[in-house]
């Protein structure tokens, strides 16, 4: 089946299977990005934006994605021109091995839309479906508060 | 006393230099990256804790349209190996084979299959036909060693290459003991004796990125491995054995890493898609599913653990007495190290003049214990940390005294580093650091100890603190090696080639700050590539908090020496001695006349291109005679359920003496999350097995971490000391924290609610039956 | 690692319920609803070849009348969190189990209809319908019909649902300031599958309790209300020794299946525990709601929340 979204922003025409899954078509279309970690919904790796709100890939048919538009980490920022959330996750030591980053800032990205000042508390819960192994989600949390206060200017 | 040295990189939280490619995306792990006509791989696996194949035939499956290649036992090479990416020869025993005629476990290794697409490898896999005969296994590491116990490794090709007590044949895949002093005399002078159990489970590593391998053939026809590993050098080595081919003819290359822990500290996959290469010819790519990352990668070995101890009412240790059985599970990689680690990482902590030390370690038919943060030392800091509470309290002293007046101090040494090696002898060592009395001061200040020690709670819930002192090591001493080579670009940039290999853990960044620091540059004047085993040095990899302290000190020497060269082309280029020069902020310059002065592109335009051209690099080696250990205070405070038994962790301090931190917000990084994986595993990570050893939970379903909602406030406190055999000072901090939260827990909650917790993990029902019994004893 | 649906060759996405009941028949079976999906997606299920996705039927609304809350079949767990009048329903025990279900991403994704029809002996909201006294609106080839959550849950809905059948609509009575209640979940952490789910609905009036409705949830295959405790609590003057009677008739009622976290006899007491906090809660947020005018005031804070969640954490 051939369908249309718009992946960050740009129309995508997708050939996809009934029963291919969207994690699995968006790394086959380039966007590496969107990581593999447990195929069943509980880990987080593989969280995108759907429509703005924070979802795991790995649980969508591909199917779905027709008419709606999805959000990478590829479509957050790049390394020229990087979106707040990626700079202070950088600079607070937030990121080790980074396999879970993309997730966990697409998920923060969705909390800072609907809640741009958000308590650490509205934090946590926003990222509470990111496992991370790396860092005790400490420097996380203090990343994306910060990111708050820099879109507040 | 730590002088105060400045620095201008070292000691700095400079932003990883991977961290804007992780952030956006662009970082390449090893799936991140495709090749034509690439085959898919999927494992067959034993359904069978113990069984022997009778017959297995794959020629349904091979006759499967888009299947490109079967591997069973018939058609690889039998050669006895470990996994245990270790220094050569392992102390591990040599009890493993690519594929073998017997299943040991369930999840053991039957087959594999590279086909066009998984769907076809997975349909292989169904019609590949088994015949088992269905041996007795045995799941208890008590009945392993037993007389009538099955026999787990009967073939006879099994053995230690090095010589350690090796004994297949009663299932006892290690032993270690020693004796200090006179341990039953110590016993005789103590006020006080205490003689308890202890028992800690298995655990997963847990990476969010599961083992994964891409291996191919380049131009020269030479198989590169692509993979997710710890270990780049050690893969080389052990592949090339296995699959009988010269070292030349392998390459391996290390990307990003997702997590490693220790885990992918094993060669478990490298060599069967090595295999599936080699016979198709085509590149082939084998991923773990989560299940089987679960059940059939590396765990953190349970333990069951006696230890006894006299203490004097003055507070002095008279003897420790720690035995120690070992669960290997159904192979022995690192069966005897990780046992060892556990009596040399936590007896030394503490001026005992009788100590004794046995561990054994028994084959069952479970999964496979294996190198995991903290190797050892965190299933033996759980009895030690319990324990040294425990004699704290029989003697009314207050535990942070109890811990100052015992530990080790700088200028100490203890018989334990010599007694104790990694299947050898141990090496003597001297401190030349101690800053425990620093972090238990400004740890037991930051949870305010004093003023909640003295709370009793009396309704439901019951708040109470604890802590633990806790030590590990930096490098294996007298095995491990490291080195690094630094070239110079024509405009004055460097390239860091590492043999040492970043798994997340920022060893990448760590390692151009020391070379940054020498150089006199920012750390984006050093481009660093990591493990590649063709063009990076040779580096055992990342393991026994090694990188920053042994690898630092590699690319510590690379610099200087590429610094001299400097300073001998630009005394050249000014025309005066080298000695008369500095390097400052990318330029040399005479130290008098400081306008006389070159930059270090021009150094480095003049040295390719102008005149006595050379090319300005250097290679520099490392190995140590010592293993400086890290220190920590560990402080948690804890809140009991009485009706329900839950315990929640409020806050956690963690007080560590690391050296130099040579960049503190990684440093902080290692010991939060260490932190809070410690007291994931202490409080909800657990194992569940049905009567025929297969694990029910391989999913983070039923196998649940903490993720951000369920983690405490946490405090990370760097206390520094300056370690003069360090790189600027520094010692190692990757895994000493994830020791902290089992004792530190059990002791809050001792505190707490007076109940002692011997048993990992503290799960409610176990707290609610141990409060019971509490109860029960007090009515007697 | 089976492949998912390996049978699928049919997506439909119909634009309304007719059409989207009409293609489900024609399907015998072998067409099945997709709402969130986060089962589906993972069902290796060799039966289904069509999916018929509700997304385009307008289903996902929360609508407010005089007497009740009409949720849509499609309104997702993340709809139920933030929308005030969920939240006032009967001291917030909606919205507290509606955010019990997963993490973040997967609230963004499970609907209510899945959530009850995909009813696992943990899953969360049914546990909150019940005590709710909730009726669940049905359509299918024949018609419409409405049915109890009581009579939704005697047996497993995918038992009694017929095939062309879909759930549109469940519909919350909404209840007076006097009113209070609380849903707890008892897991390993926040986000996990829960080891027992209790939700109590009471009615507080002076100091005695009325139309108390206790159901218990994760002990047993479909969740069930503690009738006998209820007729303890009802009508008397909620004192501790009352609640402590409740507690242990519950641990007498409960008979938990297997859970390999946790041995019967345990989860068996702390469902007692539960059942007695879940009352004291309850009756709690009634006294709050009834102390200010128009039941309008928040409910408490975060930290109470959390306490009350149960988590390990
Ligand atoms: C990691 C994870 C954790 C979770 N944790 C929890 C938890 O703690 N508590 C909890 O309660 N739930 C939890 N869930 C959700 C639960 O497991 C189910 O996946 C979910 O409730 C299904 O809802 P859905 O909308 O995604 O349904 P779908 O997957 O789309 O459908 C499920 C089934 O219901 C049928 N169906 C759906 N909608 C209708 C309808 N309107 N009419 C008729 N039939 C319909 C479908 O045909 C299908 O058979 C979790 C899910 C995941 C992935």
């Amino acid at each position: 089946m051939k369908i249309t979204t718009a992946i960050n922003g740009q129309k995508k025409v997708l050939s996809v299977e009934p029963n291919d899954v969207l994690l699995d078509v968006l790394r086959r279309e380039g966007y590496k990005g969107v990581k593999e970690g447990c195929r069943k919904g509980t880990c987080g790796a593989c969280v995108i934006l759907l429509n703005g709100k924070a979802v795991n890939s790995c649980l969508i048919l591909a199917v779905r994605a027709a008419g709606q538009q999805i959000t990478t980490i590829e479509g957050l920022g790049t390394p020229d021109a990087p979106h707040p959330l990626q700079r202070t996750f950088v600079d607070a030591g937030a990121i080790q091995c980074g396999y879970c980053t993309p997730g966990a800032m697409l998920s923060a990205k969705a909390l800072l839309d609907e809640i741009p000042h958000p308590s650490e508390a509205q934090v946590r819960e926003a990222l509470d479906g990111n496992l991370c192994r790396c860092t005790g989600y400490v420097k996380q949390v203090q990343a994306v508060l910060a990111a708050s206060r820099i879109l507040k200017r | 006393m730590p002088q105060k040295r400045t620095f201008n990189i070292v000691g700095i939280s400079v932003p990883k230099v991977d961290g804007v490619s992780l952030a956006t995306g662009s970082a390449q792990f090893t799936d991140d990256f495709e090749l034509r006509s690439m085959l898919h791989a999927r494992m067959l696996r034993s359904p069978h804790a113990h069984a022997r194949i009778r017959k297995i035939d794959t020629s349904e499956a091979a006759r499967l349209p888009g299947v490109h290649g079967i591997l069973t036992y018939k058609n690889v090479p039998r050669v006895a190996h470990t996994t245990a990416g270790q220094g050569h020869p392992e102390p591990s025993p040599y009890d493993t084979f690519l594929f073998d005629r017997k299943v040991r476990y369930v999840g053991d290794a039957v087959a594999a299959v590279a086909a066009d697409t998984l769907q076809i490898a997975n349909q292989a896999l169904q019609l590949i036909q088994v015949d088992y005969e269905i041996l007795d296994p045995v799941f208890d590491p008590h009945q392993a060693l037993q007389k009538d116990a099955p026999i787990i490794h009967d073939e006879p090709d099994a053995y230690a290459p090095l010589p350690v007590i090796y004994e297949p044949q009663r299932n006892l895949a290690a032993h270690v003991d020693m004796e200090i002093g006179d341990v039953e005399a110590g016993f005789h002078q103590a006020d006080v004796l205490l003689d308890n159990q202890y028992s800690t489970h298995y655990g997963a590593h847990a990476a969010l990125e599961t083992h994964i391998v891409i291996t191919y053939l380049d131009e020269q026809n030479r198989l590169v491995i692509r993979t997710s590993t710890q270990v780049p050098f050690h893969v080389r080595r052990i592949v090339a054995r296995v699959l009988q081919q010269p070292v030349s003819r392998i390459r391996v290359v290390k990307p990003r890493i997702g997590g490693a822990f220790g885990g992918k500290q094993e060669i478990i996959l490298e060599a069967i898609s090595g295999a599936l290469t080699l016979l198709t010819r085509r590149p082939v790519k084998l991923q773990l599913t989560r299940e089987e990352e679960f059940m059939c990668t590396r765990t953190r070995h349970p333990q069951h653990i006696r230890l006894k101890s006299g203490v004097k009412k003055d507070g002095s240790l008279t003897a420790l007495d720690l035995s120690i059985l070992m669960n290997a599970g159904a192979y022995g990689p690192h069966a005897l190290t990780v046992v060892c680690n556990s009596g040399s990482k936590t007896l030394p902590l503490y001026r005992c003049p009788n100590v004794r030390f046995e561990g054994n370690t028994a084959y069952t038919n479970l999964p496979i214990g294996g190198a995991y943060r903290g190797y050892g030392a965190t299933q033996a800091f759980f009895a030690m940390g319990v324990q040294m509470d425990e004699m704290a309290h029989a003697i009314g002293m207050d535990p942070p005294t109890f811990h100052k007046r015992n530990h080790i101090r700088a200028g100490e040494g203890s018989p334990v580093f010599q007694a104790l090696g990694e299947g050898k002898k141990g090496v003597e060592m001297k401190l030349n650091t101690c800053g425990l009395d620093a972090c238990i001061d400004q740890g037991a200040r930051a949870i305010s100890w004093h003023t909640k020690r003295r709370r009793r709670d009396k309704g439901v819930r019951r708040r109470g603190v604890g802590m633990v002192c806790l030590m590990q090591g930096s490098a294996i001493p007298e095995i491990d090696m490291a080195a690094a080579t630094i070239t110079m670009n024509d405009d004055g940039s460097f390239i860091l080639l590492a043999g040492a290999t970043d798994l997340g853990t920022g060893s990448d960044t760590v390692l151009a700050q020391i070379a940054a620091e020498i150089l006199s540059v920012t750390t984006d004047q050093i481009v660093v590539h990591s493990s590649d085993t063709d063009f990076t040095p040779f580096d055992v990899g990342a393991y026994a908090s090694s990188t920053t302290y042994l690898s630092g000190n590699a690319v510590k020497h690379a610099a200087e020496q590429v610094r001299q060269q400097i300073l001998r082309v630009a005394s050249e280029m000014l025309n005066t001695e080298p000695s008369m020069l500095m390097l400052r902020k990318g330029t040399v310059m005479h130290q008098k006349t400081t306008t006389r002065r070159v930059s270090l592109a021009d150094v480095a335009h003049y040295s390719l291109y102008q005149k006595n051209q050379f090319h300005i690099s250097a290679t520099a080696s490392q190995h140590t005679h010592i293993s400086p250990p890290p220190f920590a205070a560990h402080f948690a405070e804890v809140e009991v359920d009485t009706e329900t038994g839950e315990i929640r962790v409020l806050e956690y301090v963690a007080a560590v003496d690391c050296g130099t931190a040579i960049n503190p917000a990684l440093a902080e990084g290692q010991t939060e999350g260490a932190i809070v994986n410690g007291i994931s595993f202490a409080l909800i990570e657990e194992f569940h097995f049905d009567a025929r050893g297969r694990m029910l939970n391989p999913n983070f379903n039923y196998y649940s971490i903490f993720s951000a909602r369920d983690v405490p406030p946490i405090k990370a406190i760097l206390v520094p000391t300056h370690e003069p055999t360090g790189p600027f000072g520094a010692k190692s901090i990757a895994e000493i924290s994830i020791n902290g939260p089992l004792p530190a827990i059990s002791n809050a909650v001792y505190h707490a609610v007076g109940i002692r917790l011997r048993h990992a993990p503290f799960t409610p029902q176990h707290v609610l039956d141990a409060l019971r019994n509490q109860g029960r004893q007090k009515k007697l | 690692m089976q492949q998912i649906l390996p049978k699928l060759t049919e997506y439909f996405r119909p634009r309304s319920v007719a059409t989207a009941i009409t293609l489900l028949s024609k399907g015998k079976g072998r067409r099945v609803p997709l709402a969130g999906g986060t089962s589906l997606a993972l069902s290796t299920s060799r039966k289904i070849t069509g999916l018929l996705d509700l997304s385009d039927l307008k289903l996902r609304y929360i609508k407010e009348s005089q007497r009740s809350i009409r949720i849509g079949a499609t309104a997702v767990m993340k709809d139920l969190c933030k929308h005030a009048a969920v939240d006032r329903v009967a001291g917030g025990v909606l919205q507290q189990a509606a955010h019990a279900v997963g993490a973040t991403p997967t609230r963004n994704l499970v609907t209510v209809g899945g959530n009850i029809v995909q009813l696992f002996f943990w899953s969360s909201l049914p546990v909150a319908l019940l005590a709710l006294d909730a009726t669940i609106r049905i359509q299918g080839k024949s018609g419409r019909r409405s049915i109890s959550a009581a009579a939704f849950f005697r047996s497993h809905p995918k038992r009694h649902l017929a095939f062309h059948e879909l759930v549109t609509e469940v519909v919350v009575p909404k209840t007076s300031s006097s009113c209070g209640g609380a849903f707890i979940k008892f897991a390993r952490t926040h986000t996990g599958y829960a080891m027992l789910n209790v939700a109590c609905v009471l009615e507080r009036r002076g100091r005695a309790c009325h139309n108390v409705r206790l159901v218990i949830g994760a002990a047993t295959a479909l969740p069930f209300r503690l009738r006998k405790v209820e007729d303890l609590l009802e009508n008397a003057p909620l004192t501790p020794s009352l609640l402590e009677q409740a507690k242990s008739m519950t641990a007498q009622i409960v008979k938990p299946v297997a859970d390999m976290r946790a041995d019967p006899e345990y989860r068996k007491e702390v469902a007692g525990v539960l059942v007695k906090r879940a009352i004291q809660e309850a009756w709690a947020r009634a006294a709050q709601t009834q102390a200010v005018s128009g039941g309008r005031k928040r409910r408490p804070t975060a930290s109470r929340k959390r306490k009350s969640s149960g988590g390990t954490a």
